[in-house]
């Protein structure tokens, strides 16, 4: 793998964990969060100073050069990311549906009794 | 000893049918000296639905926002686990649902210890004019043949929203319900539970006013979601709920 790539990953994730790390600090993002996006920066960080591993599995997957494989490495943290949102939403539909229906429930009741 | 009835009408933009609907059960009630309560559960209706049921004094529930039709019909459980009722009856408020037959829906629920009956266009022909569209029609018999698959138990119309359920099915469904399509993933959710189920023939009218919820292009999706819910499904857990 090129020098600038490496210097390039290893600046990446360097920059992503500084962000992450105030993000958390200013409360604006969950240590439960957070915890996933520390481990998408370890890996980058980890491709661009140990590029031989890289080199192996470029080979063994059929990739032409090892920053096609570094890509694809990133696009399948994205993906895992975009899954974790999906469940993260489905989970809050859940309990928004929760919430409307009791306050709904609720809000009938207080209406009756202003009646009787 | 008398039972407690509610029926659970879920609306969307019914503005059109409710009001009819209300009075036929109000006439109904009083012919027959019957006592059915009534809940309408207004699923976010963006037209006068609101208007009507207040202007009337139709009991009802004001969604605060549209959740579809198994969240409206879940709120409607919930409303009657609260208020002790003995059978609650889904009932749509578009006039396809015939109210001389809720007897014959509770009959079963009180006489045979049946936890769930469901009003089947499908199993006495003669009894129902209305059969709903040749396509859907496979549909139906499609979803039944894999709940039969999956449970090994026969539903003929499997999306009937005609259906009575007794106190332990209220409970049931006040906690866990499907929200997408609920008919026929509720009904084999009770079968996974050893809920007992009896069908029992109706007749059913096309719909008066405004379209049915599941439209054209939704069908494939429609076939698509809840084949594969029910075939994920598995005793006693909560898939698709």
């Amino acid at each position: 793998m090129v020098v600038n790539l490496r210097l390039f990953l290893i600046l990446l994730s360097i920059i992503l964990v500084v962000i992450i790390l105030r993000l958390v600090e200013k409360n604006k993002l969950p240590i439960k969060y957070s915890l996933f996006w520390f481990l998408s920066s370890l890996v980058v960080f980890l491709v661009g100073v140990f590029p031989d591993f890289i080199g192996i599995f470029t080979g063994l997957l059929g990739f032409e050069n090892s920053s096609s494989l570094v890509v694809c490495i990133i696009i399948g943290l994205l993906l895992l990311i975009t899954l974790l949102l999906t469940i993260i939403v489905s989970e809050q539909k859940r309990k928004l549906l929760l919430l409307i229906q009791e306050v709904s429930l609720l809000k009938q009741k207080m209406d009756q009794n202003k009646k009787e | 000893m008398k039972k407690n009835i509610l029926l659970i009408i879920p609306a969307f933009n019914e503005e059109k049918n409710i009001l009819k609907t209300w009075e036929t059960i109000q006439n109904f009630n009083k012919k027959n000296k019957t006592m059915y309560d009534v809940i309408v559960i207004n699923d976010g209706s963006t037209d006068a639905t609101e208007e009507i049921l207040l202007e009337y004094d139709i009991p009802h529930i004001r969604l605060l926002t549209n959740l579809g039709i198994g969240g409206a019909v879940q709120t409607g459980y919930k409303y009657a686990a609260l208020h002790n009722y003995d059978i609650a009856i889904q009932y749509d408020g578009d006039g396809q649902h015939d109210i001389r037959y809720i007897d014959k829906l509770i009959k079963p629920i009180v006489e045979e210890n049946i936890d769930m009956v469901i009003g089947s266009r499908f199993i006495d022909k003669r009894e129902s004019s209305f059969q709903s569209s040749y396509a859907r029609r496979i549909g139906i018999h499609c979803i039944s043949w894999i709940i039969k698959l999956k449970t090994k138990n026969k539903i003929y119309d499997t999306t009937s929203g005609f259906r009575a359920v007794n106190r332990r099915l209220i409970q049931e469904f006040s906690h866990i319900y499907p929200t997408e399509y609920p008919e026929p993933i509720s009904t084999v959710y009770a079968l996974n539970k050893k809920y007992k189920i009896k069908e029992i023939p109706v007749s059913m009218n096309e719909r008066k006013e405004g379209k049915s919820s599941i439209h054209t292009w939704k069908k494939a999706y429609y076939m698509f979601n809840v084949i594969l819910t029910i075939l994920l499904m598995k005793k006693g857990d909560k898939h698709g709920c």
